[in-house]
Order: structure tokens, then C-alpha cells, then sequence
């Protein structure tokens, strides 16, 4: 069946591009809807999995943006009612970096860093899914990857040593 | 193998360990479960026919929100005319018969042709009244032809009748697309802001003469009050919220109301 064939790939994806299971399940679900409801604008030349994904990305991009965009507001009110509190965090881990800094990473650069580095998509795959060229998706990649050394440089010495 | 390349793999291999790892099992009977009531329990199988579910909101074409919004600009208008307008009709006139040989009128009075006439509704009642050309005077309408007992004529009834009924189409289709959402457990931005037209206009027809009729005021009161508490319900509102307006929609039974009130159309 196609659901059984394509959703722990496209669940994987989700999950890792929002971070979360509830929005991960949501993504994954709006996804399968609308290819079930657009079964027959499918065209044959291309595979199922690759159609799904455009679909899926679509789906996740569209939704982390507005997720965003809520969270943010909220942001900005919690933020107006600690004003004043001092708040004395411990250094974060490498962990915690890595997850800031790709967290930071500009939309483009994090979606082909994330289904390159992370889950192993290739450039033709991601380029199909995000409908861009090949050559925009290894350019990103190629940046992201600047970015991430950048912002984690502090930690270059032990980790090459 | 520069350094840049060994920081690289490094960040590679971590983030393919650490970031937002999923879990191991992929909750896919779950998912399932929530497809397939998306899709209105379709079976959307491989080769099997194509799930034809269109969302709700695009199952009423956009000219009908324009239909529906030039019709209430319409009716308002009209009503606003006739609040502003004079307060006299002219079948309120009281009618003269033409003046006979002597320049008498049936009463016997005199006719006063230098008269002043000093009402706007009076000159257009004499305008009206001249004669057709042959020394005959022109018939008058009958105002029974055009007005209701309400004082609206039936062109402006109809009006008011045709967009109440778009009104509670348009409504019935947004609170079936809402239950849909509240089963699923979220709150689509797109009802939200659908909700606010639909009330507007719900408020506007609860103003006019759409509203007379007792039993469609009692269900527009009701719709205004489920169409308030939607457009006040936020993305993360807590189930409880959620329950509240379910219970609204159920105990007034506000859905059940609406269609029952939507005129069968042809081919439904």
C-alpha cells in the first residue's frame, strides 16, 4: 500500500524539520490527505515518493510557518511579562549548539541541510521537492554547512583534534 | 581531508544522532486513523478510485461570496434609502379626479389650478397624474400590486429573502468545515477568518428585514452566538473551549436548524 511504502520516510522528514511528534503527525497526515485527494492529478512520470515529498514539503514549510508566526507573538508577550528577570542559564552543551545553530539557520539552508546531512535525501530529490535546481540545493547546502562551522567554531579545536 | 570537511562529517554525524531525532516507532495506525477521517472515510487505496473530497471551503465558489455580499450591500442600501427617503408614498396621496368642464374636481370643489403645491410627494403625484397626451389621465399603479403589508415591496422581500438564504448556505458549509476541524483536534486560520465575514453579515441580516420572521431571527440569534465564540476560539484553546461551542452546536441544534432552512436548490 502506498501509506505503509512512503509515511515513515515522510513522518522522519516532518518530524525532523519541526521537532515535534504532535506537528510531525499533523504535517504527515495534511500530507496523505492531500495526495489521496489529488490521486488523479499524479502524473506517472515521476515516482510516487518523489510527489509525496514535494507535497510533504510543501505541507511542513507551510505549516512551520505559521507555527512560527503564532509562537513568535507569543514569544514577544512572554517576553513583555519577564521583563526584569535576569535569567542565568548554564552554558549549553555542543548538543544544544548544534541544535541552536541549525535551529538559526535560514529556512532554505536548514530544509537542505536537514534532507541532505540529516536524512540523507540527494540534491535531485531535494531539488524536485523543493521545485528548485539541483545546483540551488547544493549552493545551500554548501552555505549552510558555513554557517553551522561559523557558529560552532569555538569548538573546531576539539572536535578535528 | 581539510579541516572544514572533518568539522563537517562531525556535524553531520551529529545532527543525523541529535537533531530532532524521531522516535524509533512511527505512530502509523494513528495517523491512519486521522487520514481516513480527512478524507471523509474514503478508502484511498493503491488503484482504487481517487478520493474526491474536496475540502468544504472550496466546495462554494467564489462568486458566491460576491453574490452574497453585492446582494446585502444591495438590501442595505435599499433600506437605507427608504429610512432617509420621504417618510410619504405616493399611493399615499390621496387621488384627484380630473377637473370637469366647469374646473371642478368630483367633490364638487373648485380646482385650483394656482394652488401652490408645496409637497415633493404632491408634485410628483400631479407629474403623475398629467394626462397621457389625449386629454385622458394617465392610470396610477395600484400600490397593493407592489407593497406588502410591511410597507416593502416584493422585489425588496425577495432580496432580503434570497441573501438570508446564501447567508445560511454559507454558514452551514463553514460550521460542517469547523466540526470537522473540532474532531480533528485543530483550528484552521482560514475558518477563523471565515467565521468573522459570517458573522458580520449575520448581524447585519439580524438588522434587517431578513429578521422579521420569528423563527429565522431565533436561528441567526443563535448562529451570531456560535459564530462569536468560534471567532474567539485561539489555534491552542484548550478542549474544554472546544467542547463548549460542540455543545452549542449540538444542543441548540444550530446545523440541523440551518439546513432545514436552506431552500432545496436544483440538483442537491
Amino acid at each position: 500500500m502506498l501509506y505503509d511504502q512512503h509515511v515513515d520516510r515522510v513522518y522522519r522528514l516532518a518530524f525532523r524539520l519541526a521537532g515535534e511528534d504532535d506537528l510531525a503527525r499533523d504535517f504527515t497526515q495534511e500530507t496523505f490527505i492531500r495526495a489521496f485527494q489529488r490521486l488523479k492529478d499524479f502524473r506517472s512520470d515521476s515516482s510516487f515518493g518523489t510527489w509525496i515529498h514535494t507535497i510533504a514539503m510543501s505541507v511542513s514549510l507551510n505549516g512551520l510557518r505559521k507555527v512560527k508566526r503564532f509562537r513568535t507573538r507569543e514569544s514577544s508577550l512572554d517576553d513583555a511579562l519577564t521583563i526584569g528577570v535576569v535569567a542565568r542559564r548554564a552554558e549549553p552543551d555542543l548538543k544544544e549548539r548544534l541544535r541552536q545553530a541549525i535551529d538559526a539557520l535560514p529556512e532554505g539552508y536548514r530544509t537542505v541541510f536537514v534532507m541532505h546531512d540529516v536524512e540523507g535525501y540527494t540534491h535531485e530529490e531535494i531539488a524536485t521537492a523543493l521545485g528548485v535546481q539541483p545546483g540551488t540545493s547544493k549552493a545551500q547546502l554548501f552555505r549552510a554547512r558555513a554557517k553551522l562551522r561559523a557558529a560552532l567554531a569555538d569548538f573546531a579545536g576539539e572536535w578535528v583534534s | 581531508m581539510t579541516d572544514d570537511d572533518r568539522m563537517d562529517a562531525l556535524l553531520r554525524q551529529m545532527a543525523a544522532e541529535e537533531y530532532n531525532r524521531p522516535p524509533e516507532i512511527v505512530p502509523r495506525e494513528l495517523m491512519w486513523d486521522a487520514i481516513q477521517q480527512g478524507i471523509g472515510n474514503g478508502e484511498p487505496g493503491i488503484g482504487g478510485a481517487p478520493a474526491t473530497v474536496v475540502p468544504l471551503r472550496r466546495r462554494v465558489p467564489q462568486w458566491v461570496y460576491f453574490a452574497v455580499a453585492a446582494v446585502l450591500l444591495l438590501a442595505v442600501g435599499i433600506q437605507v434609502g427608504r429610512l432617509m427617503g420621504p417618510s410619504r408614498d405616493i399611493a399615499q396621496v390621496p387621488e384627484r379626479s380630473a377637473p370637469d368642464s366647469l374646473g371642478r374636481d368630483s367633490t364638487g370643489a373648485p380646482q385650483n389650478d394656482a394652488a401652490p403645491i408645496t409637497e415633493p410627494n404632491q408634485l410628483r403625484a400631479e407629474v403623475d397624474r398629467s394626462d397621457d397626451g389625449k386629454g385622458r389621465p394617465k392610470p396610477r399603479p395600484d400600490p397593493e400590486r407592489f407593497t406588502n403589508p410591511n410597507g416593502m415591496d416584493e422585489g425588496t422581500t425577495r432580496a432580503y429573502s434570497v441573501a438570508a438564504s446564501q447567508h445560511l448556505t454559507e454558514a452551514e458549509a463553514m460550521l460542517t468545515a469547523f466540526k470537522g476541524d473540532l474532531s480533528q483536534g485543530r483550528m484552521d486560520a482560514q475558518i477563523s477568518s471565515w467565521g468573522k465575514d459570517l458573522l458580520s453579515n449575520t448581524r447585519l441580516l439580524l438588522d434587517s428585514p431578513a429578521a422579521r420572521d420569528p423563527v429565522r431571527r431565533k436561528l441567526l440569534q443563535d448562529l451570531e452566538l456560535v459564530l462569536v465564540q468560534i471567532v474567539q476560539l485561539s489555534p491552542g484553546a484548550s478542549t474544554r473551549d472546544r467542547d463548549f461551542i460542540k455543545g452549542a452546536l449540538t444542543d441548540d441544534q444550530v446545523l440541523t436548524r440551518l439546513r432545514t432552512a436552506i431552500p432545496l436548490q436544483k440538483g442537491t
